[in-house]
């Protein structure tokens, strides 16, 4: 699977979250979340999005790909990612 | 039919208010009183006021005999009870004067004093019903009045008034508040410009004996807690990053628990001391 994030109209950020304005609601994104849009301007493998997240954030519990697959999922249903396969 | 016209001058635009009706010129005389201040023709005197943005709006209002039958719906307010009337009036200038400045003004669901010398303004944050007009009333007098509804922050950081009654409710009113003129309550317009100089964000407790709790917000806590209390913020340019650089540039917003409108004397003091 690959990943790129979507425009929003506006974002604020201070230190490593951020708020969103997108498709009529207002997010906030915890740190993980924010990287993960920061990290996928262009489209990434996931693999390689879940190596860079490691070493930002430290290596998760378990497969790394399997634990970014939900953040990715909600991200992409919240209109923030899109996904490519 | 008679028609008597009521111009008034709010959030930087001007809106006619057409009253019709058997009591026309009567019931338009009890607008102007109630609106005195957003009256056109003294509200371009008022501190900050600036022209209107655009063409005047036009909002119609009839005063129904008891004996007329239902009428159509065109856009008029109708109805026979002056007060329930008075109150849907307050409703729809609110509305249309939103929609003409969305986009040309940051527009909070909130009420504002300042300080009647430096223009020194806090804006109080709450959704409605829940203390933006008592704490006009209360801390009011002796400060310049600005809102108890909408604030509109222009891009310059002034704000534009919008000197519409206070909304009062009532117990015995069944719902219905009273829209009072800001005079009969010891309020004044601002005879200076007026500029944000704090945020509060109110959260009345249902008891008057409630403590005072202050907390300090961070931008992003604000601006997910503000956002929701905007008007035309979706369709305004870049409104997150408008509202962060309003909050940053006055010491950000402080989230206030309060049980009654007196305790927040020494923050509105504090606030409006602050050189804008």
């Amino acid at each position: 699977m690959r990943v790129r994030r979507q425009e929003v109209l506006d974002e604020v950020v201070r230190g490593d979250e951020a708020v969103v304005l997108s498709g009529g609601q207002i997010l906030r994104l915890s740190a993980l979340a924010h990287s993960i849009r920061a990290l996928s301007c262009q489209w990434i493998e996931l693999a390689d999005l879940a190596g860079a997240l490691a070493e930002r954030h430290g290596e998760p519990d378990g497969d790394p790909v399997e634990a970014l697959r939900p953040m990715v999922a909600d991200l992409a249903s919240a209109g923030l990612l899109e996904t490519r396969e | 039919m008679e028609t008597a016209a009521v111009p008034l001058h709010v959030l930087d635009t001007d809106v006619d208010i057409v009253v019709s009706g058997t009591r026309a010129a009567e019931f338009a005389q009890t607008i102007a009183e109630r609106w005195h201040l957003a009256v056109a023709e003294l509200a371009g005197r008022v501190g900050g006021a600036r022209e209107s943005a655009g063409d005047p709006l036009t909002v119609e209002v009839e005063l129904l005999d008891r004996a007329a039958k239902t009428p159509k719906t065109d856009g008029v307010l109708r109805g026979t009870d002056e007060r329930s009337l008075l109150q849907r009036l307050t409703q729809q200038v609110t509305r249309a004067v939103i929609a003409a400045r969305t986009g040309d003004l940051l527009m909070l669901h909130a009420g504002a004093l300042a300080h009647r010398e430096t223009g020194a303004a806090v804006v109080f944050v709450a959704p409605g019903g829940t203390g933006k007009s008592t704490t006009c009333r209360v801390l009011g007098p002796g400060r310049a009045y600005l809102t108890d509804e909408t604030v509109g922050i222009r891009r310059d950081g002034t704000i534009a008034p919008y000197l519409k009654p206070i909304s009062t409710r009532r117990t015995d009113w069944a719902g219905v508040k009273d829209e009072v003129a800001p005079m009969q309550l010891g309020l004044d317009a601002p005879p200076v410009p007026a500029r944000v100089a704090g945020v509060l964000v109110l959260r009345r407790e249902p008891d008057p004996e409630t403590e005072l709790e202050v907390t300090t917000l961070e931008t992003l806590e604000a601006l997910t807690d503000i956002a929701p209390e905007t008007s035309g913020f979706m369709d305004t340019e870049k409104p997150l990053t408008w509202l962060a650089e309003v909050l940053e540039s006055h010491g950000g917003a402080r989230r206030v628990t309060y049980g009654s409108a007196e305790q927040l004397r020494p923050l509105v003091d504090e606030i409006c001391g602050r050189l804008p």
